[in-house]
């Protein structure tokens, strides 16, 4: 079963059984990370970037949703296959997770230092004393400053930035290998994004844990991550090392989200951004061949009924489109 | 008709001095004990055919003072003139015919529109109550702009849950052309959209400004969509302008520690390009009690003992290119 790799994601589907049918969130996703990397996941709402982070927590309720099939092998265990009770020593140990919305993913009615402690209280056995510590350490870690007295406020006492660093600061404090971030900037300022951004990076290089950074922001993506993936409606059409993704992108649907964005520095220059036409298809009735066929440019008559292989391009650049085949 | 009356270099719109505070009460007797000052003196002029960018973050007031401009919060004190004429002083008739004039677009068009109501009512609201009361002449004013913006004339007997949120920011877009206005006001129009559908939205503004001569005021916290959009760019920092330029300029070479900050937040989609950082320490202080002299010295890099006494005026250090820095001379902010 080991395979060496940190994280070895094969064949995951998760579904949904609501009303109207299989909401196929997370339509048959296989992925890998090695310890110490990066890895971005990028793509707009709704295709499923986040379910696939709960499902890695086993966060994914069930039901409606169901773990359709696949595989998820974190360290050398099927996690999937893990009792709950296990489970719980895997969510915050092993692997942790820091939410996108710093206001609403803290308890408002325990002190930030209490709400990290219980963390620890978890997992090991530690004095009180020795808890304290830790979360000092822990905040001191995350660039708090004054972390004595920092720990004995309310969530509501801190700035948005702050709160994020105490979110980190719950997700480090027992040394996990992954950390899930799952669009950890997005509801914070560009300078209050920028100070977070290098701190993650930071306390990669200090701890050695690997992030898995789901993102719908393509400049995030490119000043944190080593290998990106791109996910369209529960698949993932293309992965590569960020600097091959993004200075050579195969997937029409990777370069239309490229060309539609304006670059800073571009000016006016760019007088029309390119667009990609139409709207993500509706999870519900999914076209029999490549899903998104019916907004690609470039579509050729296989496309609207063969789904499109995963294609290998060589230097670790795959692409999911008939074009390469 | 393309920015047909540009020639006239009178604005269409100009705030002297503009202010804002919301008072704080407390105590027994609920007495005002302190005050936001949500906008703090903010004089500009909007162009007429021209897009002026508004950039800064949460907090800094630039929502405040579109809802100033438009009226819909009365200002503490200063002026708005629209036109050359101040506004102020409109009663309220007066002002509803002003509307017609001025126009806004919300950022979420999830809560803006009304989930009760159907697109044609939708649209044709502003229209009915300026008096096109006759329906059949008001329907074929709905799907006119139901056209612009690019929907279909099967969407009109549509309510706002059977639309995605691209299709519902044009919605939002054909309400506010409604009334042939002259001015936009664009309130994070676009931040709540996906990626591929931004760009949709933004190409669509752009080409209404051409086709119909609008002048927008765009509020935004997103750096390179303002660059994109704009001719010329505001930068608010508490309530206060810090710098204001034309994009290309103010893009090229900012002035201000705190836009040069700001641009170098930004992250740019590209991994090869590491930029030299200026990363700010510290959150913006709070606008209840700002810090005095310039507001800015609490997290600038450059800050001297002079910064936190006096206050630094918006001036014009370059042609038409305003910073309110006292040191923006200085090499160590602008090496020339």
């Amino acid at each position: 079963m080991d395979t060496g790799r940190l994280l070895d994601i094969r064949n995951l589907k998760t579904y949904f059984d609501v009303r109207g049918g299989v909401l196929k969130a997370v339509d048959d996703v296989s992925f890998t990370m090695e310890a110490g990397e990066t890895l971005g996941l990028v793509g707009e709402s709704g295709c499923g970037k986040s379910v696939t982070a709960a499902s890695i927590m086993r966060l994914v309720p069930i039901p409606p949703g169901r773990i359709a099939g696949g595989q998820i092998i974190f360290d050398g265990i099927d996690i999937l296959k893990l009792p709950s009770s296990e489970m719980r020593k895997v969510r915050g140990r092993m692997v942790s997770m820091i939410f996108q919305e710093p206001m609403t993913s803290l308890n408002p009615v325990f002190t930030v230092g209490d709400q990290v402690a219980e963390v620890i209280q978890l997992h090991e056995k530690l004095s009180q004393r020795e808890i304290r510590k830790r979360v000092i350490e822990a905040f001191r870690l995350v660039r708090i400053p004054a972390p004595e007295s920092r720990i004995n406020e309310y969530p509501h006492q801190m700035s948005g930035g702050m709160r994020q660093r105490v979110m980190i600061a719950m997700a480090l404090v027992c040394h996990p290998k992954l950390m899930i971030a799952d669009e950890p900037t997005t509801a914070l300022d560009v300078t209050i994004q920028a100070q977070i951004l290098e701190l993650m990076n930071r306390l990669k290089e200090e701890t050695g844990a690997s992030i898995l950074f789901i993102t719908h922001d393509l400049g995030v993506i490119a000043e944190m991550a080593q290998r990106v993936a791109v996910m369209y409606a529960g698949k993932i059409v293309e992965a590569a090392d960020a600097d091959t993704l993004f200075s050579d992108p195969k997937h029409p649907y990777t370069n239309g989200l490229m060309s539609s964005i304006p670059v800073l520095g571009m000016g006016k220059k760019q007088r029309r951004l390119n667009t990609i036409a139409g709207v993500v298809p509706s999870l519900f009735k999914l076209s029999e061949g490549c899903l998104f066929n019916e907004r690609c440019t470039v579509a050729m008559k296989e496309c609207s009924h063969v789904e499109p292989p995963m294609i290998e391009l060589g230097n670790n650049h795959i692409v999911r489109c008939h074009k390469y085949g | 008709m393309v920015k047909a009356n540009q020639q006239t270099n009178r604005p269409l719109l100009e705030t002297k001095d503009v202010v804002k505070h919301y008072p704080i009460t407390g105590g027994v007797f609920l007495r005002q004990i302190a005050s936001v000052k949500a906008v703090d003196g903010v004089t500009l002029n909007i162009l007429p055919g021209e897009t002026l960018g508004l950039v800064g973050e949460s907090g800094c007031g630039k929502s405040t003072l579109g809802r100033l401009i438009l009226r819909l919060e009365e200002p503490t004190s200063g002026d708005i003139l629209f036109q050359g004429e101040s506004i102020l002083g409109y009663e309220p008739k007066q002002m509803r015919a002003l509307r017609q004039e001025m126009q806004i677009i919300f950022q979420d068009p999830f809560s803006s529109l009304n989930p009760r109501k159907n697109v044609s009512h939708i649209v044709g609201e502003p229209l009915y109550v300026h008096g096109m009361t006759n329906r059949h002449e008001r329907e074929n004013r709905v799907l006119e702009l139901l056209e612009v913006v690019g929907l279909k004339r099967e969407h009109m007997r549509r309510y706002p849950h059977q639309f995605s949120g691209g299709q519902r920011q044009r919605i939002g877009v054909a309400r506010a052309l409604a009334l042939n206005p002259k001015l936009i006001i664009c309130d994070e129009a676009v931040s709540a959209l996906d990626v591929s559908i931004r760009g949709q939205v933004i190409n669509l503004l752009q080409d209404l400004q051409e086709e119909f001569g609008l002048t927008y005021l765009f509020i935004s916290h997103d750096l390179s969509v303002v660059e994109h959009i704009s001719d010329r760019v505001a930068v608010m920092y508490l309530g206060k302008l810090a710098e204001v330029a034309d994009s290309e300029t103010l893009y090229k070479i900012p002035l201000h520690p705190y836009t040069q900050a700001l641009l170098a937040a930004a992250p740019v989609p590209d991994p090869k390009r590491k930029r030299k950082r200026i990363v700010l320490y510290g959150d913006v202080p709070s606008p209840i009690d700002p810090p005095p002299g310039c507001r800015f010295h609490t997290r600038c890099p450059f800050a001297k003992e002079f910064c936190k006494q006096q206050e630094p005026p918006l001036r014009e250090v370059r042609p038409d290119h305003l910073a309110a820095c006292h040191f923006v001379d200085s090499p160590e902010i602008n090496p020339s």
